[in-house]
């Protein structure tokens, strides 16, 4: 397959930080180091990896807002961190995030309509842009839209919050949604829910989606529902493991994989257990 | 009798501009008992934080308390002013690590300054044993206190971010910590080590704790008992094995079932039918009956009352008797 026809293509990119201790040592941080990931249209996948594993400096390069120590980051085929002009317009429509704070990532000046319209007015100048804010308000279970969108940020609870960053990665009709940590304040019930609008925009619009997130139960439903889905496992900046989810959980070959599948909460596992006593 | 009693406790949030109130909390009754680790489990929304914030008399406008009592032994911590409640109740005998603690760092100032602020506030002015405390607690979330003291707080991670807001909580020795997600935000590894820190806490020095999560999966690893919110009520309440084993109300079985585990089928998770509530709408009869596969006609007129099913809380007309 030639490179171009990959959405997203990382080829060996490492991220280093540089940071001084004391007067005279430095310390250097790995977030990334040589990775490599290729994203096809339609593809969905999850990553998994604890705390400063690198997943969202992984999103963030890809995004175009990290540009990396070394190693390239490809837009189909073309350095997304040397486009320009319509290409650069069309990368930034493409590929939309969900950042993972709903609590800093929403402007607490502006209010819910507003901070949805802006993005839609941006990238669809010719459609009602109310209308479309109150659809995608709908989309992602905030009933009535009309309640919501002249409610500011620090009038929503937690995962209403969440919700809105989710609705607002829709607004420009992306191919792309890079969702860190979209669903934490969120009960299991939501969740569902989003995977499956998730999986309906993947049907309808060939979205392609990477799902950043610690509950491998709720990302293992996720790649199970798409046709296309395949989890990577993130430690210290590198990809330790990348496959059918399934067979990593069946059968996990690195020590870390192990120790996250152990610390995962489940409740029928503990139901089973609970039984044998 | 309970450590902690609420009572008929109703919050609203006014909205002046559309003339209405978001009726957050309706009505409820919760009885926390010394040493328990009480679970509040309920969807967003539905009224968890701001039930912390009115145990921790921290409502803001457009906050408003309707109804209700919270005692705490036999007094009514409602009734008592702001300086009495302040110097003898909030962080002394009743603390709180709020939800997204990771954001209530002052980024200006050293994590040290954050404990010394937090005891003048309540009136402890020694520092000296202040920064003891505050050590030996740090300590005991496996964080070190020389190196941490100093540091400010974009120099630490989430997990230990969330340590030491569970320090601050606790460095006073308080009877009742109140935890609001503790670790929606954290990885699984770093969830379970912040889940088996609380639950040693509460064992070793009978810290009672009202933990709050959306998460019921993670019910079982923590708590001894659960209380089931929807919509701003109080739907079941129970041991945690009663109620993760055999759910009795219809909601607390649609939330089991929306719950994934590693070995679920695609198919056998499946999302609560129907949109969550409506915050404005006053739902007549059972706030759950849009959405309940079990409605009967009286369900959607007339509110079910509290009924006692071996022993366990349960507000649906299926188990009327
Ligand atoms: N701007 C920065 N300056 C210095 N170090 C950074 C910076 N951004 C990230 N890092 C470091 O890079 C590593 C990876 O961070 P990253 O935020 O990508 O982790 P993560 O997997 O998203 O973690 P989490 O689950 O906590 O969100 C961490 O050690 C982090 O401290
Ligand atoms: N300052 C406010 N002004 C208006 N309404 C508010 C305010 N704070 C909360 N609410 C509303 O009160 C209801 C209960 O909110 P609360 O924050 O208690 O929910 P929660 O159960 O903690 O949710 P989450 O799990 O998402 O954190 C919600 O409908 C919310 O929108
Ligand atoms: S009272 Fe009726 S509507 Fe409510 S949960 Fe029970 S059966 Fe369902
Ligand atoms: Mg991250
Ligand atoms: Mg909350």
């Amino acid at each position: 397959m030639r490179s171009n026809e990959y959405l997203i293509e990382l080829k060996d990119v490492s991220v280093y930080f540089t940071e001084r201790v004391g007067l005279l040592s430095k310390r250097v941080t790995k977030a990334l180091d040589h990775v490599n990931l290729r994203v096809s249209d339609g593809d969905v996948i999850a990553v998994v990896g604890e705390s400063g594993a690198g997943k969202t400096t992984m999103g963030r390069v890809i995004l175009g807002l990290q540009k990396p120590t070394s190693g390239v980051a490809l837009f189909r085929g073309k350095d997304i961190y040397s486009l320009k002009g319509r290409n650069f317009e069309e990368f930034r429509r493409e590929v939309q995030w969900v950042p993972q704070d709903p609590y800093s990532s929403l402007d607490p000046s502006l209010t819910i309509g507003e901070q949805l319209m802006a993005p839609i007015r941006r990238w669809n100048p010719k459609i009602d842009a109310s209308a479309r804010a109150q659809e995608l308000l709908r989309l992602v279970g905030l009933v009535p839209p009309s309640f919501y969108m002249n409610k500011y940020p620090h009038q929503l609870s937690g995962g209403q919050r969440q919700r809105i960053a989710i609705a607002r990665s829709l607004a420009s009709n992306p191919r792309l949604i890079i969702a860190d940590e979209p669903v934490t304040m969120i009960d299991s019930s939501l969740r569902i829910s989003f995977i499956n609008t998730f999986i309906d925009l993947i049907r309808i619009v060939n979205l392609s989606l990477i799902f950043i997130t610690h509950d491998i139960a709720l990302a293992r439903i996720l790649l199970l529902k798409s046709s296309k889905g395949r989890i990577v496992i993130l430690k210290d900046g590198r990809i330790v493991e990348e496959g059918d989810i399934n067979e990593i959980i069946s059968n996990p070959k690195d020590e870390y994989t192990k120790v996250l599948i152990n610390a995962a909460p489940d409740l029928k596992r503990w139901l089973k257990a609970y039984g044998e006593q | 009798m309970p450590l902690l009693s609420i009572r008929n406790l109703s919050v609203e949030y006014r909205l002046p501009d559309l003339k209405i109130a978001v009726k957050a909390l309706k009505g409820i009754n919760i009885d926390v008992n010394k040493g328990d680790i009480v679970g509040i489990v309920g969807e967003s929304g539905s009224g968890k934080s701001t039930l912390a914030l009115a145990i921790m008399r921290m409502l803001k406008p457009p906050a408003m308390i309707r109804s209700g009592s919270i005692y705490f032994n036999d007094v009514d911590l409602l009734t008592l002013s702001e300086h009495e409640f302040n110097s003898k109740y909030r962080w002394v005998k009743v603390s709180m690590v709020p939800q997204a603690s990771q954001n209530i760092f002052n980024p200006t100032m050293r994590i040290k300054d954050h404990f010394l602020d937090t005891a003048k506030a309540h009136g402890i002015t020694n520092e000296n044993e202040i920064l003891k405390k505050a050590g030996e607690i740090l300590e005991f979330t496996k964080l070190n206190p020389a190196r941490v003291f100093n540091l400010y707080p974009h120099q630490l991670s989430g997990g230990m971010k969330q340590r030491v807001a569970i320090s601050l909580a606790l460095f006073l020795n308080p009877e009742v910590v109140i935890m609001d997600e503790p670790t929606a935000a954290l990885d699984v590894v770093t969830q379970m080590d912040i889940l088996n820190l609380v639950k040693l806490i509460n064992e070793k020095f009978g810290t009672t704790i009202i933990f709050i999560t959306h998460d019921i999966s993670i019910i079982p690893v923590i708590a001894s008992s659960v209380v089931v919110l929807y919509n701003g009520e109080v739907m079941e309440v129970g041991p945690m094995e009663d109620i993760i084993v055999d759910p009795k109300h219809p909601y607390t079985k649609a939330l089991i079932q929306s719950t994934p585990s590693l070995s679920s089928s695609a198919d056998e998770v499946k999302p609560i039918p129907g949109e969550p509530p409506n915050p404005l709408e006053d739902i007549q009869g059972c706030p759950f009956w849009p959405r309940c596969p079990y409605v009967m006609d009286v369900c959607k007129t007339d509110k079910p009352s509290e009924y006692n099913v071996n022993g366990r809380i349960v507000r649906c007309y299926l188990y009327e008797k």
